[in-house]
């Protein structure tokens, strides 16, 4: 497949020959090895083939799954145990004959073919990514709870006491069930008794 | 699989208690309901059954604990627990969850508190786990979690995280409990203990307090309450899940099963003071998990560590301790069992164990291979907690006094005795203190004089607010919201009988009248005093004889009792039976003790 998309100066930087057959060699599809010494190879050069370049893909998106024919490579083969244990974790139920089983496992080999192609590339120094957020200064100061932000709930509390001074929230006897007055959580209920829902724990169940 | 709590939900009262009994055995928490009825004065069919122990009645075990201490240490009889423990050192770390004191929850505005004893009521979107619905961090819930956090001495984390712990179980909708596991929002805490904490001697090592290292102080979810009916049925109210909850781990500083106790006890009268967590042990609104190893006294055990302290045995974990007893129990019975295993040559496994009442041995759980898989991640739904210093530093100059800090001013400003500082200031919810503060003062302006030592009116004050007090408020059955004295007709009372006015049985009398008295036909203590004729009328010392001998005559038996046998005890009913005989508020006990004491040594 060839990636005509590929940004120029990233196909230069690589220096590699783009052939079909390197695309499954390539161990790291975004590494910036060396910039300096290709830059200054080609400048010494100063002529560059471009097309020579771009006609060679160095990295493919087939690179993601596990190649039909290919051994199983050095990645362990996952055991039925293991298999078994993931399913209880996840709340699946277990695989019901053989066949299935050895469908979930391959499916699974080839799910960590992909996991471990994404866990090869190089994140030094990157801390992972927990949500999209505005991360900048002003982001964090909008974000942070300072005394503006506590000073509602601080002034819904009171002090007790002339000699022996207590802060204590005024605590509502009743509870306002006007504010979920609208829903009832028992209509979700699949089964109930009363007011309450009902599981069943047996091991039959 | 993850720890099951087994709960009473309160029932609605046309709904009977049901019986409550667990798969494994263990005994429940105490009825939240009867309890609920009783302050409503309605009959109660089955007594709670497990009662909070009223801090006086411990304190006084404690003391009868630390003299049979001293007894056996003066003792030279060698016990052979005492070898064993010699021989073994325990260690324990404790992880506490408590309930935090907000209107909302943690993650919904669904109200945290009234509940009315209807079930799945205050139950959000969220807390249901429908799908779609996300969590928004409720900000008050901040401000009790931050006075937690700093009245431990930690360090407020300016950024902190949510992350989400992965296990299955019907009381917990989301199938994950947002925790802070990465990064907790307070760490590196400090609890000091002293000998009157209800610490060792043995513990303190000659220092006058220690210091139990808090690791971290987290934030995080509470689930669903379930209630177990035979012989597979749960039923499960959401009400509570979703109620904000701080988990404090502490270090494994602790080195003693009391130390533990006294751990937990402290933590949760400083949570009290803060206004943190109200809901104490016994309501279940404080659980401990506690973990336990033994090591050989100089020796690195299996090398184990847990952060930072190393050379431990392998630890147990005991889950679901619920009451103060339970946990020294609990640890004994674990400390027990691990130093058999141990001198029988066995290996001690990393398991967790559960303790009932009334047990003598912890029973397994589960062990390592049951050990779930949490499968923590950072929760992708919620921004980053950033904490603003300033909030810190408001909350930590309005900090209300701690514990300790007021059993201090209590005894230097009052002269109280420890034991009675530290029942007065429990008492009520700090409102018994509150009353006993503003009487002192009210005593001290009619007194006019300030020569007078504030100690001495501080001891009057206190004894009569804690002991007298207290046993009319007993023998009444009011409790305190209730009570209509005022501080001021307690000084006129006190003011009288300092100046003698009137004697100590007449203002015993004269308290009862004020209580029983509705508001409405009040009159003042000065004209109580007149009307019943109260006011002493102190006899000379002729008729104090005359009256003596007079009792001494029509009871030969006593005086020979005391003049030839030496029962000196017996000089009380002599000055008993005067004080009966006499009129109201004219005898005196000092001065009729005195002349007695005259009469019959002779």
């Amino acid at each position: 497949m060839r990636l005509s998309s590929l940004p120029l100066r990233w196909a230069l930087r690589r220096n590699v020959s783009l052939t079909p057959a390197h695309a499954s060699k390539c161990r790291r599809a975004f590494s910036t090895a060396g910039p300096r010494h290709d830059r200054s190879n080609s400048a010494e050069t100063g002529n560059v083939d471009v097309e020579k370049l771009l006609s060679e893909p160095t990295w493919s998106i087939a690179s993601l799954l596990p190649r039909p024919d290919a051994r199983p490579d050095h990645a362990p083969q996952l055991s039925s145990k293991q298999l078994h244990h993931l399913l209880r974790l996840s709340a699946l139920p277990p695989p019901k004959d053989v066949a299935e089983e050895g469908a979930l496992l391959s499916t699974l080999a080839s799910q960590l073919h992909f996991v471990r192609q994404m866990q090869s590339v190089d994140t030094t120094g990157v801390e992972p990514l927990r949500s999209l957020r505005d991360e900048t200064a002003d982001g964090e100061k909008a974000e942070t709870l300072g005394l503006e932000a506590l000073q509602g709930a601080l002034d819904g509390e009171e002090v007790r006491g002339k000699w022996h001074k207590r802060i204590r929230r005024p605590r509502a006897e009743r509870g306002s069930g006007s504010e979920y007055g609208e829903w009832d959580p028992l209509s979700t209920a699949g089964k109930k008794v009363g007011r309450f829902f009902v599981v069943e724990g047996g091991k039959e169940a | 699989m993850s720890n099951v709590t087994l709960r009473l939900a309160p029932a609605t009262l046309t709904r009977g208690l049901s019986r409550i009994t667990s798969p494994t055995g263990r005994i429940p928490r105490p009825c939240i309901v009867s309890k609920w009825l009783q302050s409503r004065n309605l009959t109660v069919v089955a007594a709670p059954i497990q009662e909070a122990i009223p801090l006086r009645k411990h304190l006084k075990d404690e003391a009868k604990r630390k003299r049979a201490e001293a007894k056996s240490n003066g003792g030279t009889k060698p016990h052979a627990k005492d070898s064993r423990l010699k021989k073994w050192e325990l260690t324990v770390g404790i992880e506490i969850h408590a309930e935090l004191n907000t209107a909302c929850k943690l993650f919904s505005s669904a109200s945290a508190e009234g509940t009315d004893g209807v079930a799945n009521t205050r139950v959000a979107s969220f807390d249901a786990a429908l799908p779609g619905a996300q969590p928004h961090f409720q900000v008050a819930t901040l401000l009790p979690a931050l006075r937690a956090a700093i009245a431990l001495d930690c360090k407020v984390q300016g950024k902190s995280g949510w992350d989400r712990k992965h296990y299955f179980h019907w009381d917990q909708p989301n199938g994950y409990q947002i925790t802070q596991y990465y990064e907790p929002f307070a760490k590196d805490g400090v609890l000091r203990l002293h000998a009157s904490d209800g610490v060792p001697l043995a513990d303190l090592n000659g220092a006058e307090s220690i210091e139990i290292g808090i690791k971290q102080i987290q934030m995080e979810q509470d689930t669903a309450k379930t209630t177990h009916h035979r012989p597979s049925t749960y039923h499960i109210d959401y009400s509570r899940a979703g109620h904000p909850l701080i988990e404090i781990i502490t270090l494994p500083h602790v080195h003693s099963p009391q130390t533990a106790a006294a751990v937990v006890r402290k933590i949760q009268m400083v949570l009290r003071s803060v206004d943190a967590c109200v809901t104490g042990m016994e309501l279940g609104g404080l659980r401990a998990d506690v973990n336990v190893s033994v090591r050989e006294r100089g020796t690195e055990g299996t090398g184990s560590s847990y952060s930072g302290v190393s050379g431990l045995g392998q630890r147990t974990e005991i889950k679901n301790l619920s009451s103060f007893k339970a946990v020294e129990d609990a640890i004994v019975a674990e400390r027990g069992r691990q130093i058999d295993v141990l001198e029988a040559g066995g290996v001690i496994e990393g398991e967790t164990r559960g303790w009932t009442l009334g047990a003598t041995e912890t029973t397994r759980l589960r062990g390592k291979e049951g050990e779930v898989d949490y499968r923590y991640m950072p929760d992708a739904d919620l921004p980053p907690l950033v904490i603003g210093q300033d909030l810190v530093e408001h909350l930590r100059s309005t900090l209300p006094e701690l514990p300790s800090e007021t059993v201090e001013r209590v005894r230097n400003l009052y002269g109280l005795s420890l034991k009675d500082a530290k029942t007065v200031f429990d008492l009520d919810d700090g409102d018994r203190l509150e009353f006993m503060e503003e009487t002192i003062e009210s005593v001290q302006r009619k007194l006019g004089r300030t020569d007078i030592d504030q100690l001495e009116i501080g001891k009057l004050v206190s004894n009569w607010i804690i002991h007298e007090l207290g046993g009319l408020l007993t023998t009444t059955e009011l409790n305190w919201e209730s009570m209509n004295v005022t501080p001021g007709e307690l000084a006129d009372v006190l003011v009288n009988l300092h100046n003698k006015h009137i004697t100590a049985r007449v203002a015993k009398q004269l308290l009862s009248t004020l209580i029983e008295t509705p508001a409405s036909a009040r009159s003042s203590v000065e004209q109580l005093i007149d009307d019943g004729k109260l006011r002493l009328r102190p006899l000379s010392e002729e008729q104090y004889q005359a009256f003596a001998a007079q009792i001494m005559d029509d009871n030969p038996e006593m005086v020979v009792a005391v003049r030839e046998k030496g029962q000196k005890g017996k000089i009380m009913w002599f000055v008993g039976q005067m004080v009966r005989r006499g009129e109201e508020g004219t005898v005196e006990p000092e001065k009729a003790r005195e002349v007695f004491d005259k009469l019959l040594v002779v």
